[in-house]
């Protein structure tokens, strides 16, 4: 299980941001941590080289490929490798010297050596250097080659995460990098916003669970409107990152929501991202026009998200201080059916529907159980069968 | 869905919800109306009005009911050797079959004086009648992914038929042998379809760096063939049994009619009597 370290509040004072902080601005010191399950991939760019390196590891049988990785944010990320794929071996150079004999902490054996046109390395600790210092990252490297081009995917297994109070509630605050390329303004990375107690559970950045929202300088969380700033800070050369929460004043409008089990409700696309957490059947939020909400629902041990990158409609939602916004989204969730005609087939679609049609996935869903259908002639079933999936 | 199934159908989905929902979701009705009739009759009905042409006005034309029988029976059986998702190879081995019988039927009007006219008049009418019933099968919708699938398949099966029919032809063209013919369709048709997928094994393996493994590339390739050739074999044996068919099939492959008893050859004493 994940092995977090003691979070711990800091005040302006004990951080180098670039600027004096507001008087109401409330700052978390992020640390790195690391944990035993990947939070987020990254596909990785791959140049491959036919030349071996001047100095590499003694050649084993079989094929083996060699190049370099580029992970973004300027070449001197890079890194060397050779996969020598029938031994199961990675080696990587590391200290970026193009020598990949001098690495000791670079040769990596795969998890498991057969199949050899797919393999993954674990614990592969990395150091990059971004606009605020150097950064590590841990992940687990899979490289694979089917006969065309060779590709390689990080597993990423850290990120940067530390201990805020907002209005009395501890909460876990954080960043998930997506990649290097964004590591000053951090816009395509995901900000990780939960409650404390919630800080030891799995989660990935886009499982739906909706632990790690996109990032956004404007939050609404708790019921109060934020500036967040995310602060570059640095500590003999490390990097020792931080986000700052201002509170502000902002318009709000009732926003009222039909369904059950909500366990979080997210409004993207508005002026402030909008995090409700467990909201009640009427709420106050900032009056603007918001998209559809991602939800995820949560009952008795059983979870559900809405994903609404992934609605047909992308019909805006919009709270305008005067007229209560009616969402009717939630549970209770409906096993539900498509039916349609191709040729002499009949064609059955399955779908998990909220209480406004919302289409929902369950979360850890048995695929060895799969939604089963039954169709009745009048009192009389005349077949029935299982869903495959696809 | 069966025959029996149309009318007012209640479809009920069902999966464990836990405490989030009912395991039993709501009733969806839908009506099932049976499939035009027409649609599905249309082939038959193309070889029934083949058959009222003046050439196809005696008996024997109505043997080729035998060859496209077996082949449709062949399709209508269950198949548990055929991959996932492959089965619309049986809709179009059917319609192949369709037209191959159409062609039989045809011959008299397809066989031209010039070897290649006569190949892309065989052409031409193979994949009209192949595609008729090809479209038919699928309710006359042209637009969904299946109705793609079999068009390309079904292209490539008549292209490769015609080819294979014509090249077998002009080989045999000095006698007519039904199991040399046969002989060489098999190969031509393996080595047509070989062909026309080479240009991809070629494209895959320039793409590859590590290289491709013949036998996954070409085995199925191959089993394609032999399929193909089957769905042709019951025509053929129609034609070496049936005298009216075997004249059609030389007529159609220009194969060389039998010779004459020869002029010169003695003969038998006779006397005319006045």
């Amino acid at each position: 299980m994940v092995a977090l370290g003691s979070g711990k509040i800091l005040r302006a004072a004990d951080l180098v941001p670039s600027s004096s902080p507001p008087s109401n601005a409330i700052t978390a010191s992020l640390g790195y941590q690391e944990t035993d399950y990947s939070v987020i991939n990254w596909g990785v760019s791959l140049t491959t080289r036919t030349i071996p390196f001047p100095k590499e590891p003694a050649g084993a049988a079989g094929k083996i490929l060699r190049g370099v990785l580029n992970f973004g944010g300027g070449s001197s990320n890079s890194i060397a490798f050779v996969w020598q794929r029938d031994a199961g071996k990675l080696y990587l150079d590391l200290n970026r010297n193009r020598d990949l004999t001098d690495d000791p902490e670079g040769a990596f054996s795969a998890r498991v050596f057969r199949p050899t046109s797919y393999q993954t390395f674990t614990n592969v600790h990395l150091l990059f250097n971004t606009a605020s210092g150097r950064c590590r990252v841990l992940a687990d490297i899979s490289f694979w080659d089917y006969g065309s081009q060779p590709s390689c995917s990080l597993a990423v297994r850290s990120f940067w995460q530390g201990k805020v109070t907002l209005q009395g509630r501890d909460w876990q605050a954080g960043i998930v990098q997506n990649d290097l390329n964004q590591s000053s303004s951090f816009g395509n990375s995901r900000l990780l916003l939960r409650p404390w107690d919630n800080r030891n559970q799995p989660f990935d950045a886009y499982d739906g669970s909706l632990a790690s929202v996109p990032f956004s300088r404007k939050v609404f969380v708790d019921g109060h409107a934020y500036q967040l700033e995310w602060i570059t800070g640095s500590q003999n050369g490390e990097a020792k990152p931080a986000l700052q929460f201002t509170e502000q004043s902002v318009a709000l409008g009732e926003l009222k929501i039909t369904g059950k089990f909500i366990q979080r409700l997210v409004l993207p696309g508005g002026p402030y991202l909008v995090v409700l957490d467990q909201p009640a059947a009427s709420m106050q939020v900032p009056v603007g026009s918001y998209n559809q909400p991602d939800i995820l629902l949560a009952q008795n041990g059983t979870t559900a998200y809405c994903n609404s990158s992934l609605r047909q409609t992308g019909q805006r939602v919009s709270v305008d201080g005067k007229t209560p916004l009616v969402l009717n989204v939630g549970g209770p969730l409906t096993n539900s059916v498509i039916a349609s005609r191709h040729g002499q087939d009949l064609r059955l679609d399955y779908r998990l529907v909220g209480a406004g049609g919302e289409t929902y996935q369950l979360a850890n869903r048995d695929r060895s159980r799969p939604p089963a259908f039954a169709i009745y002639q009048g009192d009389k079933k005349i077949a029935s069968g299982k869903f495959e999936f696809g | 869905m069966p025959l029996t199934g149309a009318g007012k159908l209640t479809i009920v989905a069902s999966a464990d919800l836990g405490a989030l929902g009912a395991r039993e979701g709501s009733p969806v009705e839908y009506t099932w109306v049976l499939p035009g009739i027409a649609p599905l009759l249309l082939p038959w009905l193309v070889i029934l009005v083949l058959l009222a042409l003046k050439p196809n006005r005696c008996a024997a034309a109505w043997l080729i009911w035998l060859p496209l029988g077996c082949v449709i029976a062949f399709t209508l059986a269950p198949l548990p050797i055929l991959p996932e998702r492959t089965d619309f190879f049986l809709d179009v081995i059917g319609a192949l079959a369709i037209g191959v019988a159409a062609v039989w039927l045809l011959t008299n009007y397809l066989r031209q004086q010039h070897r290649l006219l006569t190949f892309l008049c065989l052409l031409l009418a193979l994949a009209g009648f192949s595609l008729l019933a090809a479209m038919a099968k699928q309710g006359l919708s042209l637009l969904s992914i299946e109705s793609l699938q079999i068009g390309i398949v079904l292209a490539v099966g008549v292209l490769a038929s015609a080819v294979a029919l014509s090249l077998a032809g002009l080989i045999c063209r000095g006698r007519y042998r039904p199991a040399g013919l046969c002989l060489w369709l098999l190969i031509l048709l393996a080595g047509v379809w070989l062909m026309i997928s080479a240009p991809f094994f070629v494209i895959a393996l320039v793409a590859s760096s590590s290289g491709i493994p013949w036998s996954e590339f070409f085995f199925p390739v191959l089993a394609v063939a032999a399929v193909n050739f089957a769905t042709l074999l019951p025509f053929l044996i129609l034609s070496s049994a049936s005298p009216f068919f075997r004249e059609r099939l030389k007529a159609l492959l220009h194969l060389k009619p039998e010779a004459p008893p020869r002029l010169n050859a003695p003969l038998p004493d006779a006397q005319l009597k006045t």
